[in-house]
């Protein structure tokens, strides 16, 4: 599962890629990506889903983690309303993988055992890293993070 | 505090937390808001009302999420953030009315104030004080005189609130921002979300600045504020800019306290009213039996509101006895319910509107220019980030 971030959105704007992979947006960069759509005049391909509209969301999950994620990392900030789509991509990844934990797996059917983050973001990766990329031995989904040319 | 999705406990949230947040804006009385008053009652709230309920009062939901701890960091932050610069400010406003301000939009002005008083070049405004030692009839021909009011024109407006455009106009053209209370594109939160009383009492005040001193009318924040109504305050609040008369002074807060009254009020009203309908055209009635035709005909002519014409006639004695005041007394204004609006004002308008000539000309030449940066603009213009309505703007101004 490909979940990007908002540099990455303009990136595929600002490229006019076009997108034959499925990719997700965390709910943050969902509605951050209605003002890219406008700016740039043009809508999002069809194949840049919104996550919370997939039967894998859990929102009463996600919503404890993001509380959880917006308490513990520092770089957000409520004067300028920025970093929230990193605390919203924190709390997805967590999100996901709980669900995984606790979901029945007819949900996950054709899914990558694998959550990829694509961002060349240092401050999001540091904050990946160091919540997911530890040395737990429970995690079923491993987190990966890619820079923006491998978005296909 | 349980946080529920679908009726189901998702997470918990500070219910101290919750208090603080909505006592920011104290005054506002958030706490009254149906959402929040269920919420404490049962101790949980749906995320949905949550969120919804955030859009209306204009304070991000994700400040909700936070501890007690981080909240006050991210608080005390915001707060620095904005008071950083600003000196002690002093305001006045029309004696009479209640004794709350928003502070919400006092907050707005005094940073749009400072971001221009922070420009290099703005002169000093040499109406400020110019008033002091004048006799009254001096102090209304050099207002009439500095602002260049053309009374002849300003009497033959058909309607009262052309007369108020113009007025503003001529005002606003020598370094005095006129800013109006907003609802539209959320200026500010609707009359529907903060209690009606607020705004009300949110009548006209001026705060003190040499170069650009800011007025602001309640305009549309307070429908029993007539044009007429506008007008009188508008001279008034330009009288006491002249007289350097303050009244309050703004706490590091924002709140306002009250300082000793220099008990100079009489002499700010015969001036305003010298201004607008002078002792020399109602010196006709002297004697005349005032009928209910003569003070509507005034009140048009003269573009004030029927009460302020029956006060005048009485302070001059033109009206004599206290009980053909009252008989003369109009009925009390009814605000138009349901006003039909064909359509919303643009955004810039809005904008233009709420944060006066001088904040919107020089706050879109700093973000055409890129001395500022995208997030102090919005501050500027909407009091708190709102993406899409920037996007908007800037699109629709070309900027």
């Amino acid at each position: 599962m490909k979940i990007i971030d908002i540099n990455t959105l303009n990136y595929i704007f600002n490229h006019d890629l076009k997108i034959k992979e499925v990719h997700y947006l965390a709910p943050d960069i969902k509605e951050e990506s209605e003002v890219t759509e406008q700016v740039f005049g043009r809508k999002l391909s069809e194949n840049i889903k919104n996550i919370s509209s997939e039967p894998i969301f859990n929102e009463g999950i996600y919503l404890k983690n993001y509380r959880e994620m917006l308490n513990k990392y520092r770089g957000r900030s409520f004067y300028n309303m920025t970093g929230f789509g990193d605390i919203s991509i924190l709390a997805l990844l967590k999100t996901l993988k709980e669900c995984y934990q606790n979901q029945p797996r007819k949900l996950f059917k054709n899914m990558e055992e694998e959550l990829v983050v694509i961002t060349e973001d240092e401050a999001l990766k540091k904050k990946i890293e160091k919540e997911f990329n530890q040395s737990n031995i429970d995690v079923l989904w491993k987190v990966k993070i890619l820079d923006n040319s491998s978005v296909t | 505090m349980q946080l529920t999705v679908n009726k189901k406990n998702a997470t918990i949230i500070d219910s101290q937390v919750v208090r603080d947040i909505l006592n920011i804006y104290a005054e506002e009385e958030l706490f009254e808001r149906p959402v929040f008053k269920d919420a404490f009652d049962n101790d949980s709230i749906e995320f949905k009302d949550l969120s919804s309920e955030s859009e209306k009062i204009l304070i991000p939901w994700q400040l909700f999420f936070l501890d007690g701890a981080n909240l006050k960091k991210d608080l005390d932050h915001i707060h620095k953030t904005r008071i950083d610069k600003v000196s002690p400010k002093l305001i006045a406003k029309r004696r009479g009315i209640g004794s709350i301000t928003s502070k919400r939009i006092i907050d707005r002005l005094i940073r749009l104030q400072n971001f221009i008083c922070a420009i290099p070049n703005i002169t000093t405004n040499t109406f400020c004080g110019s008033l002091i030692g004048k006799s009254e009839t001096d102090a209304v021909a050099h207002t009439i005189s500095y602002f260049a009011i053309d009374l002849n024109k300003f009497r033959t407006y058909k309607s009262k609130a052309s007369a108020l455009e113009y007025i503003i106009r001529q005002i606003e053209s020598k370094n005095i921002n006129i800013s109006q209370g907003v609802l539209a594109n959320k200026m500010l939160p609707a009359w529907q979300v903060v209690k009606n009383a607020i705004y009300k009492n949110t009548s006209g005040f001026v705060i003190k600045d040499d170069k650009i001193p800011f007025v602001f009318l309640p305009s549309e924040i307070n429908p029993e504020e007539t044009d007429g109504r506008q007008i009188y305050t508008l001279i008034y609040l330009i009288t006491l800019i002249g007289l350097n008369e303050y009244n309050f002074f703004i706490e590091r807060d924002f709140t306002a306290k009250a300082i000793t009254a220099k008990g100079k009020q009489a002499k700010i009203y015969r001036i305003t009213s010298d201004l607008l309908l002078p002792k020399t055209d109602t010196e006709k009635f002297r004697g005349q039996d005032i009928t209910p035709e003569i003070r509507d005909d005034l009140s048009f002519r003269y573009k004030i509101t029927p009460t302020a014409v029956l006060v005048t006639l009485r302070i001059r004695r033109i009206i004599t006895s206290k009980e053909k005041y009252e008989a003369l007394l109009p009925p009390e204004y009814v605000p138009p319910k349901n006003k039909i609006k064909t359509h919303a004002p643009s955004i810039e308008t809005s904008v233009r509107k709420f944060c006066g000539k001088y904040s919107f000309d020089l706050v879109n030449g700093a973000i055409q220019n890129g001395s500022i940066k995208n997030v102090q603009a919005q501050y500027l213009l909407f009091g708190a980030v709102n993406k899409k309505g920037y996007k908007k703007y800037r699109a629709n101004l070309k900027i």
